[in-house]
């Protein structure tokens, strides 16, 4: 029965191997790097992905850069005229308790005096 | 051994290892022809140094072409996990790739017959039945041990002998 099974399977694999000898390309076509159908699905595959990356990287990269490198200029550069300039009540902070009580008029009183309105009478 | 014996060697054995790549392949001959082609090129590379005439050189060169195959194998399946095309896949792998191998239906029948038996097992027979290869040439090649290579080979033999009487194969 073993014997007879193992000629079946070598009569199997005769007629198989009797059949890929026909389908066997020549050994320099192999040899030479001549690119396959199978080869270039394969390739196929991963272009696309692989460009649309690319072309991804080349568009954003750039307009990434830009954007960041003038959002920053605009927190470092300082026009001149305001480099001078100090707030009209800057004066309020460095003026401690009793001189602000002093300064301030009284409840009831005109914060106008006579020779005020003269000049804007003028 | 110089790259103009290789090249002899390579031409000798080529219909050989071309069968064997289509095994390894799973019978997709574009597959086939390019696992060839780069084994021969690693071949031509490494040969001088890589091949130390410690076995024969088809077993050697099949070796090389086995490895070849499983690493084209898993970086295909890595890259097609990573783009989660498994329908293409299975597209390319049973439709397309098969349109090609099953060319006659001889070889269509035996083919279909050989996948019921797992691809360790069929590997093993294809290279003592196929290749006349002994069996220890067979572990060599399949990097197993002799011991694992005669549990595939008789195991393999057992199941594939029952497919055959199931489909009526019992006299080929």
């Amino acid at each position: 029965m073993s014997k007879n099974g193992d000629r079946n399977i070598e009569s199997v694999f005769k007629k198989l191997r009797e059949e890929e000898e026909k389908i066997t390309p020549e050994f320099h076509r192999i040899l030479s790097a001549e690119k396959s159908p199978g080869c270039a699905a394969g390739w196929n595959l991963w272009w696309r992905p692989a460009a649309v990356m690319l072309l991804s990287a080349l568009i954003v990269g750039p307009v990434l850069y830009v954007s960041f490198h003038e959002s920053g200029s605009h927190e470092l550069e300082i026009p001149s005229e305001l480099e001078g300039w100090e707030s009209p009540t800057d004066f309020l902070l460095s003026l401690n308790d009793a001189s602000l009580d002093s300064s301030l008029s009284e409840i009831g009183t005109t914060l106008w005096t006579e020779e005020d309105l003269a000049n804007l009478e003028n | 051994m110089d790259e103009e014996s290789l090249r002899e060697m390579m031409h000798t054995n080529h219909t050989s290892a071309f069968a064997w790549a289509l095994c390894c392949c799973h019978g997709d001959r574009d597959e086939a022809a390019e696992v060839l082609h780069t084994a021969y090129v690693q071949v031509l590379e490494k040969g001088q140094r890589s091949f130390g005439g410690k076995s024969s050189f088809k077993t050697w060169l099949f070796a090389v072409i086995r490895n070849t195959a499983k690493k084209r194998r898993s970086q295909i399946s890595r890259r097609i996990a990573k783009l989660q095309s498994l329908v293409m896949r299975n597209r390319i792998q049973d439709g397309e790739a098969e349109s090609h191998y099953y060319q006659s239906q001889i070889r269509e029948k035996i083919l279909l017959l050989l996948r019921r038996i797992s691809p360790r097992q069929r590997q093993i027979l294809q290279l003592v039945f196929y290749h006349n290869l002994t069996l220890e040439e067979a572990a060599s090649v399949m990097n197993v041990s002799l011991g694992s290579a005669r549990v595939h080979y008789e195991r393999g033999k057992a199941r594939l002998r029952d497919e055959m009487r199931k489909a009526g194969w019992e006299h080929v």
